[in-house]
């Protein structure tokens, strides 16, 4: 009974994790890729430095620009260099067309700043869940699919695994079967607890789109409930103007108060609505630096400087929802801990490849007894390839397009994205027009060695285009630059390691075998 | 400096874990086959370090803060040691168990007592000075 349980869950772990790996490799791969997005975002601009400057040495700059736009400025909030997810001194307002604008600002100097079109690290990270070129919520539904699914492939992983504790160091390297197997089990077991942490978070960040009936049925269906609902949950100020003329403090006056009712904390924004009219309101916002102050802020009347409301903290269910969602997206995390996120989910997006490369390694031996496979072998396999080479690839590819594409180029920032999912798309019919012709060797070797060459080109291209090559940025303790150039480095050479260990592998394995038919089918047949 | 101390701590408690099971320890040469006292002793000693760990990271980050240190670095710590004992067992062995024996000459539970007494004085003088 035991055992044809545990070989029931073996069956739906098996299935269930290939049937749902390709998307869940995207959605790891890039969601790690994402604990940097801001990272990214600075890379993706380097003709704009990453400033830090507090409030008081901003202030002069934002007074500055207060002034030579006049009393048209009504509507306005500023964010300031004090974090690292804003590099810049940021002004929006709206204009005397009621347009939204947005400035970037030197906090020293007041030079505005153009950094070129670029989609840069967010979108990269909000791939992870919204996936690209479908509808939002068709993704979302994607998503949250595959999150159940990889919530299940960890409870049947769990319950196949025989020996987890007695098992919980093996890694048994020199004996090429079970050492795929090991390194699934190592990548699984020893990151379980993050995996069931970022599975779960994950799954609730998805709430509203997979579970929407209790809040349709309190605040109405469509887009009009939802916004009701988000306005009170997530305690939006919003207050018309009373088209009733009375003066608002200075920003001097009103900066003073707010560093006074918030004790300390430092200002990371400020906000105006309504200046000059009866019904200004002033906010002022902290920086993110616990599991769960994501949305701390101040409401003062900018008339007269009277704290409205000051929101701090959050009832227990809402905190509940802080905390989880700022487990999975890292907000919170310093660099170091942020680096260990980065890592943890490399080994889960390992573990996703390594059951992909499971799966075919197991069904090799009878593969090649039938003539090469099943078609559906071969095409799983190609499949299988192109996801795992083919992704890293085009994020390669994403950052090259970021320096060779024209900066004057109409929709440079979709090109970038475009350039990612064509070398991504090529990949793919690669992998599987080989793999069907029974060549998947031959395109394992050769498109290792084509992802190794594409992130060797990105330090290259780098310090061709910009002035941030890796030797300048080392002398100029420029880390940001350093450590993206590093990591292509080494994923550079870790391809180029595995295409040569491959290329052997797969040649020993033909002159071992003795076989004399053409090469590429020699390949197809020997591994 | 409580993020290095964590990482030692449970470097130390992943390797005790490690040698108190047998499938592990009769890979390392040096190390006493079929001593079901000393195996029980380490893996005693190992839990009580994973714990201190734990309990550290939580006290020094708060609750949430602290699981994801646990969790980032379980992992991170854990797959470099079985990584590292695949390669080469007697190294791996000797980073735990070189100080004690060179102490007291044989590999013996004073060994994983030592460690525990050693780990409450420092976090003791830490606590106490810092």
């Amino acid at each position: 009974m035991k055992s044809a349980f545990r070989q029931s869950m073996a069956w739906l772990h098996t299935w269930v994790g290939l049937l749902l790996s390709w998307v869940l490799f995207f959605i790891f791969l890039t969601g790690t890729v994402g604990y940097f997005d801001d990272e990214l975002d600075d890379w993706m601009t380097p003709e704009t430095p990453s400033f830090t400057a507090s409030v008081d040495e901003s202030m002069p700059i934002v007074e500055q620009f207060f002034a030579t736009k006049g009393a048209e400025l009504k509507d306005y909030s500023v964010s300031f260099p004090v974090d690292r997810t804003q590099p810049f001194l940021t002004i929006s307002y709206r204009d005397a067309y009621n347009k939204r604008q947005r400035v970037k600002l030197n906090p020293y100097t007041g030079e505005e700043l153009t950094p070129r079109a670029t989609a840069g690290g967010q979108t990269l990270y909000r791939m992870h869940y919204r996936l690209r070129y479908i509808p939002t919520k068709i993704a979302y539904y994607i998503v949250g699919v595959a999150t159940m699914f990889m919530f299940l492939a960890l409870i049947t992983g769990v319950v196949i695994h025989k020996k987890i504790f007695k098992e919980f160091f093996t890694f048994r390297r020199s004996k090429k079967p079970t050492a795929w197997l090991d390194g699934h089990n190592l990548m699984s077991v020893m990151s379980l607890p993050f995996h069931f942490m970022i599975t779960f978070t994950g799954f609730l960040l998805l709430l509203y789109t997979l579970m929407p009936l209790i809040m349709n049925v309190h605040y109405g269906e469509g887009k009009e409930g939802r916004d009701a609902f988000f306005k009170e949950y997530f305690s939006r100020t919003s207050v018309k103007a009373a088209g009733i003329n009375e003066p608002s403090l200075g920003l001097e006056k009103l900066l003073e108060r707010a560093d006074k009712e918030m004790a300390g904390k430092p200002i990371a924004w400020i906000s105006m609505s309504n200046l000059g009219d009866q019904n200004a309101i002033f906010e002022a916002g902290s920086i993110h630096n616990n599991l769960s102050d994501s949305r701390d802020k101040w409401v003062f009347d900018a008339n007269n400087g009277e704290l409205i409301k000051a929101q701090i903290g959050h009832e227990s269910s809402k905190s509940f929802y802080y905390v989880l969602r700022s487990l999975h997206e890292g907000l919170f995390a310093s660099t170091s801990l942020r680096w260990l996120y980065f890592l943890t989910g490399i080994l889960g997006t390992g573990m996703i490849a390594s059951g992909m490369v499971l799966w075919t390694v197991k069904r090799r031996a009878k593969a090649i007894k039938n003539d090469g496979g099943s078609f559906g072998y071969r095409f799983t396999e190609g499949l299988n390839l192109a996801c795992l080479l083919g992704l890293p690839a085009g994020i390669a590819m994403y950052l090259t397009a970021n320096r060779v594409l024209p900066v004057e180029l109409s929709e440079r920032a979709l090109w970038e994205v475009n350039s990612l999912f064509i070398t991504f798309s090529v990949f793919i019919l690669v992998a599987v027009a080989k793999a069907i012709g029974k060549k998947a060797d031959s395109a394992w070797v050769s498109l290792s060695f084509l992802t190794g060459f594409l992130y060797a080109l990105v330090p290259l291209v780098n310090a061709v285009t910009t002035e941030h090559n890796l030797i300048f940025s080392l002398l100029k303790q420029n880390w940001l630059f350093v450590g993206v150039d590093a990591v292509c480095i080494i994923v550079a050479m870790a391809c180029f390691i595995l295409g040569n260990y491959l290329n052997k592998l797969f040649n020993v394995r033909i002159e071992e075998k003795g076989i004399s038919t053409s090469a590429d089918f020699k390949r197809g047949h020997a591994s | 400096m409580i993020v290095i101390f964590s990482i030692l701590i449970m470097f130390h408690a992943l390797l005790f874990l490690l040698l108190s099971m047998p499938k592990y320890n009769k890979q390392v040469p040096d190390f006493p086959k079929k001593d079901k006292k000393l195996e029980s002793s380490f893996r005693l000693v190992g839990y009580i370090l994973l714990f201190t760990c734990i309990a550290l990271l939580i006290i020094d980050n708060g609750v949430g803060v602290g699981i994801a240190w646990v969790c980032a670095l379980l992992t991170f710590l854990g797959s470099f040691v079985s990584l590292m004992f695949a390669f080469n067992q007697t190294h791996i062995a000797a980073s735990l168990i070189w100080l004690p024996k060179n102490i007291f000459g044989v590999i013996s539970s004073s060994a994983a007592y030592f460690y525990l007494v050693g780990y409450t004085l420092l976090i003791t003088i830490f606590t106490v000075y810092f």
